[in-house]
C-alpha cells in the first residue's frame, strides 16, 4: 500500500486508500498518545503514594521457585503510559503501517495489566493465575472464533454460533452421561453441533431463509429447549447431568516453565486439541487446496463457479464444520469448566466469537491473538470482582464489543471481510 | 397455472380440518381449537377470487407456521418424558394415547393460562365479588401486560425491517431504555403526570440513542449494523449490570441487584381498577405507538422514504432519497419504540429496574415482526399471540409441570417456519405465495 | 479440433435469445461473433461453457456430440472462457487466482504446491508474451492485466478453444493491441479463438472469419478478407421497417442543456467519459447512439446529479448542475432511467406511490411532514387516464403490470409535471410495439411543447425515428454528431463500431 501501481486510471483509487489508511493511521496514534498522556498522568498522580501490588509468580506448588514480583502502583501505570506513547510515536513515523491489529492488542493488553494492577495495589495476587486463567476464558473463545472463521469464509454469516455452543454443551452433558464418559460426550456435543451447523444450511440455502434470521432462530431454539430439558429432565435426574470433568495433562518440562507453564502447557485435551487447530486451520486456509476453494467460494463464487467448483458443497462442508468446532466449545464448557450443563452457560461467548474473528482479521492465529486479549479481560475482570471492585469491571466486560464496532466501523483500519460473505449464491 | 393439483390439496385441508374440528368437539376442547381447526378449514374453502386468496394467502403461512410449530413442540413434549419410553415396550398404544393426551392438556392449559377459564369468569361475574373477578380475569391481564412490551419491539423492529435496515439490537435498546427511564423515574421527583412524561421520554431518548450508533455507522462507515446491533445489546447488558450495583440505582448497602422502586407519581397507571389485574396504561401506549407507526409510515413523507428505501434503495436514490439520511431515521425510530418498551416495564409493569428486565422482549420482537408481516397491525396482534404465549406457559407451568421454556422454542419454530415459505410449502403441498415477509437484504458487507 | 454450434436454440420467458443457431472454429483460426446487444451472442457462449443447457441444438467436439452440465465438464473438452465481467477473487494472487479449480497438489492433504504452480504460470506467460507477474494481487493489477490472467486461466487449464467474451470493452487501445498481439500468437499455436464483439474495425482487423448475430439469428458468415465495414454494419443492424414517428421539423430554440469538457469515472474509478461536449436546445431531440458500456449510463448519471463530474461542466438553463438528484429534479430535469425495475420504480409500491416517488414531498401530495394518500390517489387515477397506464387499480402494485405500463407510469410520473430538459435512457427498451409508439409520441409530444429532450438508446431504430440530431458515443466520447437528414443507418452503425 505504500506505493502507488503505475497504470492507467488505478492511481486516484489507490491514493484514495492511501489518504484512509493515513488518516486512520493519525487516528489510532491520536488514540494511544491520549490514552498514554492519560496512564501517565495516572502514574504521576499515584507515584507518589507508593503504593505497591505483589506478584505471585509461581503457584506454591511449583518445582521452579521464583520470588514473587512486587511493583509499584504508579510505576505501572507510567510504563503503560510510556508503552502506548511509544506505540503512538511508532505510528506516526510510519504513518501507512498496517500492522494495527498488534498495535491495538499491545495497548489494550498493557492498559488491563495497569488497571489491574493499580486496583489490586497492596494485596498479592497471582500472576501466574491470572495468565491461566486467561488462557482458560480465552479457549471456547478460540472454539466460537475458528467457527465463525469456517462459516464466514464459505460466504455464510453464522450468528446462530451461540445457540450451537449452548446446544453443544447439552449434548455433551446427557451423552456424556449415558456413555459415563466425558469423552464419548465430546464427541456427542462435536456431532450434535454438526448436525446444527448442517441445519442452518439447509435453511440458508436449501429453503433461502435469510442467514441473520436462521442464525437468531438457532439462538432462539437453543435456549428455549436447553432450558427446557434441563428443568424438565436434568434437573429432576441429576444422573443424566454428570459427564465427568477431562482432567488435565501437563507437557512434561515445558508445564514447568515459570509464569507462562502452567497455562499453556499443563491443560486439558481442549487445550492442546485448540493449539493444533489454530494451526492446522490457519495452514490449511492459505496452504491447501480446501483453503483456496473456500476462500474462493467466500470472495467470489462466481468464479469459484464458472470453473467448475461446487460452492454451495463448500458451504454445506464449512457450516458442518463450524457447527461442529462450536459445539467443541460447548463440551469445552461442560466436561471442563464446570462439569454439568447450566442454563444459559454459553454466556454470549458464541457473539464474542464473532468479535474474537473480526478483531482476528478472519485468520485463526488472529483469532487465538484476539482471544488472549478478550480472555485477559474476562480473567481481570474476575479477579477484581471477587476484590468488590465493579465499576472498572464493566469497561473490561465490554472491551471486547467495542473493540469489534471501532472494527468493524473501519475507524482505525481497513477491515477486509470475506466479501461474498452473508450473501446468497444461485448456482446456475 | 396448474388449477387441479391445488384445489385437491384445498380438498386435503378441509377433510383435513373437518376431522381435527370434530375431533376437538369430542374432546371438549372447544374454543380456540376449534377456532384453528376453523382456520384451516377457511383457508382450504375459499374460493380464488382475487382479494379472497391475497387474504388466505396472507394468512396461510403464519397458521401453518403456528401449526408446525405446535406440532414439533409436542412431539418434543413426549419424547422429553422419561417415562414414555419406560412404558413404550410394554404399552404402546396405551402409552402413546396417554402421552398425546397430555400434550393437549398441556396445550389446554396453556389456553387457559392465556385467556382464562369460561366457567370460571361466568361465576366470578355472577358472584359480583371484585377479588373473584380479578382473579378470573388475571390470566387475560397476564397476557396483555406481556403483549405490551412485545407489541412496541415488535413495531421497532419492523420499521426498520421495512426500511431495509436488520434491527437485531432491540434487546439491547430495550434494556438502555429502561435505565433511562429508571433513573429518572427514581430521581427526579415531578408531580403527576410530568414526572411520568419525563421518564417515559428518557426511557424513549435512551433508546432512540442506542439505535442511532449503528445507524450513523452504517451510513458513514457502511458497519454492518447486524454486528453492530449484537454487539451494543451485549454492551447494554453489560452496562445495566453494572449500574445495578452502583448507587446510582440502588440503594446504597444493598446485596441484591435491584433499584430503588420508581416513584409513584412516575409510574404508569393501572388501566383498571381490579384486585389481582397488573395491565397499566403502557398497553394503550403502544397500542397508541401502533397507530402512530401506522401513521409514521403510510401518512408521512418520512415513512414514505422508509418504505421506499426498505424495497428498492437504488431507485429511492435516484427518486432524489437520501439512503443514509433513512438509515439513521428508521434505526433511531425503531430504537425509540424498543426504549419506551424498555422504560414501559419499567414505570408499569415492574415499577424497579432488575437484570431481569427483559425476558427476551428484544428477540421475541423478530418473530412478531415476521410474524406480523412488518405491519402494524399484524405485529399488534402477532404480540398479543406470543403475550399469550408467555403468560400462559406460566399457567402451563404451574398446572402440568411442563416448563414454560418450551414455547422459547416453539416460537423460534413459529419464525423459522415463518422465513421459509418453501419448506412450509414441501410440508403441506399447498400454495404460497413464495414471498417470505420482508426482511432487509444483507447487502454491503461493513467496509 | 473444431467446435461445432448446431442449431442451437435457446428460449428466455419472453424471449427467444437463440434461435437454431449454427457456428464452428477450426483449430488456429479466429472466430468474431459479431452482434448488438441482445443479439444473443453472450447466451451462447453461456451455453457454450456449461452455465446454460439448450433447449436445442447440440454442440460438436472433434465430430463428437458434448453435452456440457456444469462448467466443470466444458473446462474439461477444453473450452475455455474469459467472461466480460472478470472471474477472479480479487485478493487472491495472480497464481491463486489462475490454478483455483486445477490446483497442483502434494500429498493426501491436498498441500498447494505454489512453486511448480508458479513456475508453470511463469512458463505459459512467457510463452505466450503475456508478461504477468505470477506474484501479484488481482486487485493491484491494471484491467488489462487481469484480463491476460484470465486468459493465463484458460491457457493453464489447456484449453483448445479460447472465448472473449466483448474483451476490449474495458480496455484502453494500447491494451487492446497487445491483447491483439497475444490473440494471433494463440492462434499461431493453434488454439482456436471465438472472438466475440459488437466493434467493427476490430472484428476486421483480428478475425480470420465473421459470423454476425441479429435478433437470436444467424444472419451471415464473411471472411474478414471478403468483406468491409459498411458491409458488416448493415448485416449488424439490419434492415427492418423502419419505425415512424409522425413529427413536424423541430423548432431549435434557446440552448437548454451544456454540456463542456465533462469527464467522469464508473464505479470502478476508471474514465468512462472524456472530454465530452454536447449542446439540447428547446424543442429539440438529441439521440446519443451507441453499443451499451461506451459511457452513455455514466453520461446520464453526470448529468441527473446521480454522480460527481470528475472534470468539466454542466449546466441547464445557465445553471450549473448540483450533484443532488432531487435538485437536479427541481431545476426542470425529468429523467427516465435506463432500467426500469432497478432504477426508476419501486417493486411492492402501487402504481399511485410510484407515480409520486419523486414529488411525494411536495405540495400537493403533501404538507410538511404529513402525506396526502388520497391526494396522491387522485391524481394517479388522473394521470392513468391521461398516460393510457392499463392497470387494475391504482393500488396494484407496480410489479405486476406489464413493462410497457410500468414505463408508462414513469413517464406519466416525468412529464407530468413542468420540465424543461427531459433526460431518457432506453425508454422503450424491451416494451411491445403499441408502448414503443406511444412513449415515442409522447416524447415527441415535449419536444412540440418546447422542451429540450435527450434520448440515449443503443436501438439505432430509435434513434433514427426520434432524433432531430444524432450524435455517436463510443469509447466514452461523442464521435460524431449527425443531422437526422444525414444520418443513415450506415453512416451511424460505422460510427458505433468506433469508424469514423
Amino acid at each position: 500500500m505504500t506505493t502507488s501501481t503505475p497504470g492507467m486510471g488505478a492511481a486516484p483509487v489507490l491514493s484514495a486508500a492511501e489518504r484512509r489508511a493515513r488518516s486512520n493511521g493519525l487516528i489510532r496514534a491520536a488514540i494511544y498518545a491520549v490514552v498514554g498522556v492519560l496512564a501517565l498522568g495516572a502514574g504521576l498522580f499515584r507515584l507518589p503514594a507508593s503504593q505497591t501490588t505483589t506478584y505471585r509468580l509461581v503457584f506454591d506448588n511449583a518445582a521452579i521457585r521464583l520470588p514473587d514480583l512486587t511493583v509499584p502502583v504508579g510505576g505501572t501505570y507510567a510504563v503503560a503510559g510510556v508503552i502506548c506513547l511509544a506505540v503512538a510515536a511508532f505510528q506516526l513515523l510510519r504513518p501507512a503501517n498496517l500492522a494495527w491489529r498488534r498495535q491495538l492488542a499491545i495497548v489494550a493488553f498493557t492498559l488491563i495489566a495497569a488497571v489491574l494492577t493499580g486496583i489490586l495495589g497492596g494485596k498479592t495476587p497471582s500472576l501466574v493465575g491470572l495468565i491461566a486463567a486467561m488462557v482458560s476464558f480465552a479457549l471456547p473463545i478460540v472454539f466460537a472464533g475458528l467457527a465463525a472463521i469456517f462459516a464466514e469464509r464459505s460466504g455464510v454469516f453464522n450468528i446462530g454460533i451461540e445457540g450451537i455452543i449452548l446446544l453443544g454443551a447439552s449434548a455433551t452433558a446427557v451423552g456424556g452421561s449415558i456413555l459415563h464418559s466425558p469423552y464419548g460426550g465430546i464427541l456427542i456435543g462435536v456431532f450434535a453441533g454438526l448436525l446444527l451447523g448442517l441445519l442452518l444450511a439447509v435453511l440458508s440455502i436449501r429453503y433461502r431463509v435469510d442467514q441473520i434470521i436462521a442464525g437468531t432462530v438457532l439462538n432462539l431454539a437453543a435456549a428455549g429447549i436447553t432450558t427446557f430439558m434441563y428443568t424438565r429432565i436434568l434437573q429432576v435426574k441429576p444422573e443424566f447431568n454428570a459427564p465427568g470433568l477431562v482432567g488435565t495433562t501437563p507437557i512434561p518440562g515445558l508445564s514447568e516453565i515459570p509464569i507462562i507453564g502452567p497455562a499453556l502447557f499443563n491443560g486439558s485435551i481442549f487445550l492442546y486439541v485448540g493449539y493444533a487447530l489454530i494451526i492446522l486451520m490457519q495452514l490449511a486456509i492459505y496452504r491447501t487446496r480446501w483453503g483456496l476453494r473456500l476462500r474462493a467460494a467466500g470472495e467470489n463464487p462466481n468464479a469459484a463457479g464458472t470453473i467448475g467448483i461446487d460452492v454451495l458443497q463448500i458451504r454445506y462442508r464449512s457450516l458442518a464444520a463450524s457447527g461442529a468446532v462450536a459445539g467443541l466449545g460447548g463440551a469445552y464448557l461442560v466436561v471442563v469448566s464446570t462439569g454439568s450443563f447450566q442454563i444459559g452457560m454459553s454466556a454470549g461467548i458464541g457473539f464474542i466469537g464473532i468479535a474474537a474473528m473480526i478483531f482476528g482479521g478472519w485468520k485463526p492465529v488472529g483469532v487465538a491473538m484476539a482471544a488472549l486479549v478478550f480472555g485477559f479481560a474476562r480473567s481481570a475482570e474476575s479477579r477484581l470482582g471477587t476484590v468488590g471492585v465493579d465499576v472498572p469491571t464493566v469497561f473490561l466486560s465490554i472491551l471486547p464489543y467495542v473493540v469489534t464496532i471501532i472494527v468493524v466501523a473501519g475507524l482505525v483500519g481497513r477491515v477486509r471481510v470475506p466479501a461474498a460473505a452473508g450473501q446468497p449464491y444461485e448456482q446456475a | 397455472m396448474s388449477r387441479l393439483p391445488t384445489v385437491s390439496a384445498n380438498m386435503v385441508w378441509a377433510v383435513l380440518g373437518l376431522i381435527a374440528a370434530v375431533v376437538m368437539v369430542v374432546q371438549k376442547l372447544y374454543i380456540a381449537l376449534a377456532v384453528f381447526a376453523l382456520l384451516i378449514l377457511a383457508i382450504a374453502a375459499t374460493r380464488r377470487t382475487v382479494r379472497g386468496r391475497a387474504f388466505t394467502d396472507r394468512l396461510k403461512l403464519p397458521v401453518l407456521a403456528l401449526l408446525s410449530a405446535f406440532l414439533v413442540g409436542g412431539i418434543v413434549l413426549i419424547l422429553s418424558d422419561l417415562e414414555f419410553y419406560s412404558k413404550l415396550s410394554a404399552n404402546p398404544l396405551g402409552t402413546l394415547e396417554a402421552s398425546f393426551g397430555r400434550v393437549v392438556v398441556a396445550y389446554w392449559e396453556l389456553l387457559k393460562g392465556a385467556f382464562g377459564d369460561i366457567p370460571k369468569i361466568s361465576t366470578a361475574l355472577a358472584s359480583g365479588d371484585r377479588n373473584k373477578i380479578g382473579i378470573a380475569f388475571r390470566p387475560m391481564s397476564e397476557t396483555l401486560l406481556a403483549t405490551t412490551p412485545l407489541i412496541l419491539t415488535g413495531l421497532g423492529v419492523a420499521i426498520a425491517f421495512r426500511s431495509g435496515v436488520f434491527n437485531i439490537g432491540a434487546e439491547g435498546q430495550l434494556k438502555i431504555g429502561a435505565v433511562f427511564g429508571a433513573w429518572v423515574g427514581i430521581w427526579i421527583p415531578l408531580p403527576f403526570p410530568f414526572g411520568l412524561i419525563l421518564a417515559i421520554a428518557a426511557g424513549v431518548l435512551g433508546g432512540a440513542l442506542w439505535a442511532f450508533i449503528p445507524g450513523i455507522l452504517k451510513a458513514k462507515t457502511g458497519a454492518h449494523e447486524v454486528i453492530t446491533t449484537i454487539m451494543l445489546n451485549a454492551i447494554a447488558q453489560q452496562i445495566m449490570l453494572a449500574l445495578l450495583l452502583t448507587p446510582i440505582l440502588r440503594p446504597e448497602g444493598s446485596t441484591t441487584p435491584i433499584s430503588w422502586p420508581i416513584l409513584e407519581a412516575s409510574q404508569l397507571p393501572l388501566l383498571l381498577a381490579l384486585p389481582k389485574l397488573r395491565v397499566h396504561w403502557g398497553l394503550i401506549l403502544a397500542l397508541v405507538a401502533a397507530v402512530g407507526t401506522s401513521w409514521l409510515m403510510f401518512r408521512t413523507t418520512r415513512g414514505f422514504e422508509f418504505r421506499a428505501a426498505g424495497l428498492n434503495p437504488r431507485a429511492a436514490g435516484y427518486a432524489g432519497m437520501r439512503a443514509g439520511r433513512t438509515i439513521v431515521l428508521a434505526m433511531t425510530v425503531s430504537g425509540a419504540l424498543a426504549g419506551l418498551a424498555g422504560a414501559v416495564e419499567v414505570l408499569g409493569t415492574n415499577r424497579y429496574l432488575s437484570p431481569g428486565i427483559s425476558p427476551g422482549y428484544g428477540w421475541d420482537a423478530i418473530s412478531i415482526a415476521l410474524l406480523g408481516g412488518t405491519r402494524p397491525l399484524g405485529v399488534v396482534i402477532a404480540a398479543f399471540l406470543f403475550g399469550a404465549l408467555r403468560a400462559g406457559g406460566q399457567g402451563m407451568a404451574l398446572a402440568t409441570g411442563v416448563p414454560i421454556d418450551l414455547l422459547g422454542f416453539i416460537s423460534a419454530l413459529v419464525i423459522m417456519f415463518v422465513a421459509a415459505p418453501r419448506l412450509v410449502r414441501e410440508l403441506y403441498r399447498v400454495r404460497i405465495s413464495s414471498a417470505a415477509p420482508q426482511t432487509p437484504k444483507v447487502v454491503e458487507t461493513p467496509v | 479440433m473444431r467446435l461445432q454450434l448446431r442449431g442451437i436454440t435457446k428460449q428466455f420467458p419472453g424471449v427467444l435469445a437463440n434461435d437454431h443457431v449454427s457456428i464452428q472454429v477450426d483449430r488456429g483460426e479466429i472466430l468474431a461473433l459479431l452482434g448488438e446487444n441482445g443479439a444473443g451472442k453472450t447466451t451462447l457462449m453461456n451455453i457454450l461453457s456449461g452455465l446454460y443447457r439448450p433447449d436445442e441444438g447440440e454442440i460438436v467436439v472433434d465430430d463428437q456430440v458434448r453435452v456440457f452440465r456444469d462448467p466443470a465438464e466444458a473446462i474439461a473438452a477444453g473450452i475455455g472462457m474469459v467472461h466480460q465481467h472478470f472471474m477472479l477473487v480479487p485478493v487472491f494472487d495472480v497464481t491463486d487466482s489462475v490454478t483455483l479449480g486445477s490446483e497442483v497438489v502434494r500429498g493426501p492433504l491436498g498441500v498447494l504446491d505454489r512453486t511448480t504452480a508458479r513456475a508453470r504460470i511463469v512458463e505459459l506467460s512467457s510463452k505466450y508474451g503475456l508478461d504477468v507477474d505470477p506474484d501479484a494481487r488481482i486487485e493491484d493489477l491494471p484491467v488489462g492485466v487481469r484480463q491476460r490472467v484470465e486468459i493465463l486461466k484458460a491457457l493453464y487449464r489447456h484449453s483448445d478453444v479460447l472465448v472473449l467474451d466483448e474483451p476490449s470493452a474495458v480496455l484502453t487501445p494500447q491494451e487492446t493491441d497487445e491483447l491483439f498481439t497475444i490473440i494471433r500468437g494463440l492462434a499461431k499455436a493453434g488454439t482456436a479463438i471465438i472472438f466475440i464483439s459488437h466493434k467493427l474495425n476490430e472484428v476486421l482487423e483480428i478475425a480470420d472469419r465473421i459470423t454476425v448475430l441479429r435478433l437470436g439469428k444467424v444472419v451471415g458468415t464473411v471472411r474478414a478478407k471478403e468483406t468491409t465495414s459498411s458491409a458488416l454494419a448493415e448485416m449488424m443492424v439490419g434492415r427492418q421497417v423502419q419505425l415512424t414517428v409522425d413529427r413536424k421539423d423541430a423548432e431549435r430554440g434557446e440552448t437548454v442543456l451544456s454540456i463542456k469538457g465533462l469527464q467522469v469515472r464508473d464505479d470502478r474509478g476508471e474514465i468512462a467519459v472524456r472530454a465530452l461536449d454536447l449542446e439540447v436546445h428547446a424543442g429539440e431531440i438529441v439521440a446519443v447512439a451507441g453499443v451499451q458500456g461506451n459511457g452513455q449510463t455514466e453520461l446520464v448519471e453526470a448529468i441527473t446529479g446521480l454522480r460527481q463530474l470528475d472534470a468539466g461542466a454542466v449546466t441547464v438553463s445557465g445553471q450549473p448542475i448540483p450533484f443532488d438528484p432531487r435538485h437536479v429534479a427541481d431545476m426542470g430535469v425529468a429523467h427516465i432511467p435506463e432500467d426500469r425495475l432497478r432504477d426508476g420504480l419501486v417493486r411492492g409500491f402501487t402504481v399511485a406511490e410510484n407515480y409520486v416517488l419523486d414529488s411525494y414531498h411536495r405540495e400537493p401530495y403533501s404538507s410538511g411532514i404529513r402525506f396526502h394518500p388520497d391526494v396522491v390517489a387522485a391524481a394517479a387515477t388522473t394521470a392513468v387516464r391521461d398516460f393510457d397506464i392499463r392497470t387494475p387499480s391504482i393500488t396494484t402494485d407496480v410489479g405486476s403490470l406489464s413493462g410497457g405500463n410500468q414505463q408508462k407510469v414513469i413517464v406519466a410520473r416525468e412529464f407530468g409535471r413542468a420540465v424543461k430538459l427531459v433526460v431518457a435512457s432506453q425508454p422503450t427498451r424491451g416494451l411491445d410495439v403499441g408502448s414503443i409508439e406511444y412513449i415515442h409520441r409522447r416524447i415527441v409530444e415535449q419536444r412540440d411543447a418546447g422542451v429540450a429532450i435527450l434520448i440515449v438508446s443503443t436501438e439505432l431504430d430509435e434513434v433514427l425515428a426520434l432524433g432531430d440530431r444524432i450524435a455517436v458515443m463510443y469509447g466514452g466520447e461523442i464521435v460524431g454528431i449527425l443531422p437526422a437528414a444525414e444520418a443513415t443507418r450506415e453512416r451511424v452503425g460505422l460510427l458505433m463500431g468506433g469508424v469514423r
